[in-house]
């Protein structure tokens, strides 16, 4: 691999392609946008860009379902965001690697020599706990003791989806593996939270974009989540929520009121406790979210969604928080419209400020 | 503190109520507008509008547009799909449609400055084409209809 000279950046990478710096400006400006950060970012973004070389991508995959490096990949078309597979080296991945068996685990180890201590680790599916960890082995070795050993020389960790993060579907009662999540284990390094069943493509992007340019995770919250992406719950930029405030819900999925786009709280609608950029980021490249075509959200992106009572019993009668608690995050958090614009704008003043 | 922690303050918000309604953020975006010309105009400062992250119904995005007009340029860049721009009817303020490889609008930006930023060619890709071209050159034969005798 290295041939004695200096590794290419990724400027120089790309021209050699045919992409000029233009595309990393745009690129730059999708990811500055979606991260609230100010467009002016997006120029000094690309520099950054242009002068980093291929950041090496260890992606260990445990008890997982491959949801999320599905959400990933499969855009019906290259977005900006597919982008980032040109900015990194994916040095191992089972669902997108060539190689197998021996060559593909001797593969990880030469990137892990050759990066150690720049490597980014991405993580999806919960890593099982019990009896030694034996319920989830991968070339003789168990997820725990693999991601100990990979974990020594990384920079720094993503838990992609809600079983890294959270421990997910493997950890829903009776949890027969002792699946845990990723900060459940690795203390000694910076990880961050990107949960979601799957995420959201764009948060995943922006969060390894991020780390590309600024050389760091962005600001995470108490569960290790970028506030960028999970600051708002998804009552507060919920387009519906001014049948919300006139009392006017859904009572069927069939009823007038769902036909007419009413509110979903009484279908079971988890939204006002729920931390995600569903309703503003959407999905499929910003084409609708759950609630848009007409199904209450299911939390995916909370710790223990699955454990908290029914998808289509109200809030109020599930195990996701105290009915004052509740209540005031149903009524009072931003507003939908200015009053959540004013709030990313003083984000974006306050990152001004900080450099 | 002062006593302003006490006056109850409610934020209205519009209602979005699945119609197209006019919410007056087009009128506030033409003020920053102005605002950051006057920067412009003065200090040769620019400034990038993120249209994304504002809450711009439809009508309101119309109402922008046409306040803003046309001008004189107009340009398509072809960099990881197209991306549409052209200056509006006021010299310095820029319409920028960044878009996909399917032609569907990815992001929108209203740029205060001279040039906005995707126009000019980069340094380094001035370089690379120094380059080309001179070995382009260099692989050329004279290309003429009376060739030299001998």
């Amino acid at each position: 691999m290295h041939q004695g000279k200096t590794p290419e950046t990724l400027g120089e990478e790309l021209r050699r392609r045919g992409m000029s710096r233009r595309t990393f400006l745009k690129f730059c400006a999708a990811v500055a946008s979606s991260m609230a950060l100010p467009a002016t970012m997006a120029p000094v973004m690309a520099e950054a860009l242009a002068k980093a070389r291929r950041q090496s991508v260890i992606w260990l995959s445990f008890q997982e379902c491959t949801g999320c490096v599905e959400s990933l990949t499969r855009s019906y078309a290259p977005t900006l965001e597919s982008l980032i597979f040109d900015f990194i080296s994916l040095d191992y991945q089972h669902a997108l690697q060539a190689a197998a068996g021996h060559q593909a685990e001797e593969a990880r180890e030469a990137a892990m020599k050759e990066h150690w201590g720049k490597y980014l680790v991405i993580v999806d599916g919960s890593i099982p706990l019990k009896d030694g960890g034996v319920y989830s082995t991968v070339a003789g070795e168990t997820n725990l003791d693999t991601l100990r050993h990979v974990a020594e020389g990384a920079a720094a960790l993503i838990s992609v989806g809600t079983c890294a993060a959270y421990g997910g579907l493997p950890k829903a009662h009776p949890n027969p593996t002792g699946a845990a999540a990723v900060t459940d284990i690795i203390k000694d390094k910076p990880v961050i939270n990107v949960p979601g069943c799957p995420p959201i493509p764009e948060v995943m992007t922006g969060v390894i974009a991020n780390f590309l340019t600024f050389g760091r995770l962005p600001e995470m919250d108490a569960l290790h989540r970028p506030i960028a992406f999970f600051g708002d719950t998804i009552h507060d930029r919920c387009y519906r929520r001014p049948f919300y405030r006139r009392g006017q819900f859904a009572k069927r999925f069939d009823d007038e009121g769902a036909r007419n786009g009413w509110c979903l709280y009484e279908l079971g609608c988890k939204g006002p406790v729920v931390h995600n950029a569903c309703a503003t980021t959407k999905w499929n490249q910003n084409l609708t979210f759950p609630i848009q075509s007409g199904h209450g959200c299911i939390g995916c992106s909370e710790p223990d969604f699955w454990d908290k009572g029914s998808f289509y019993a109200p809030l109020s009668t599930g195990r996701w928080g105290s009915a004052e608690g509740i209540a005031l995050a149903a009524a009072v958090g931003t507003t939908v419209g200015i009053g959540s614009a004013l709030l990313s704008r003083a984000r974006q003043s306050d990152i001004i400020r900080k450099g | 503190m002062s006593g302003l922690d006490g006056i109850p303050v409610r934020i209205e918000a519009p209602e979005f109520d699945g119609e197209d309604v006019l919410t007056g953020m087009a009128d506030a975006l033409m003020r920053e507008i102005h605002a950051h010309l006057v920067n412009l105009h003065e200090r040769g400062e620019s400034h990038t509008i993120d249209l994304k992250g504002l809450p711009l119904t439809e009508a309101d995005r119309r109402q922008l547009r046409e306040a803003l007009g046309r001008g004189e340029v107009s340009m398509t860049v072809e960099a990881a799909g197209p991306t549409e721009v052209y200056e509006t009817a006021y010299a310095g303020v820029w319409w920028i449609d960044y878009q996909n490889l399917l032609g569907s609008t990815a992001l929108t930006h209203i740029e205060i400055a001279r040039v906005p930023a995707i126009a000019p060619t980069h340094p380094e890709d001035i370089a690379d084409a120094l380059q080309r071209l001179g070995e382009a050159l260099n692989d050329r034969e004279p290309q003429t209809d009376n060739p030299p005798t001998d």
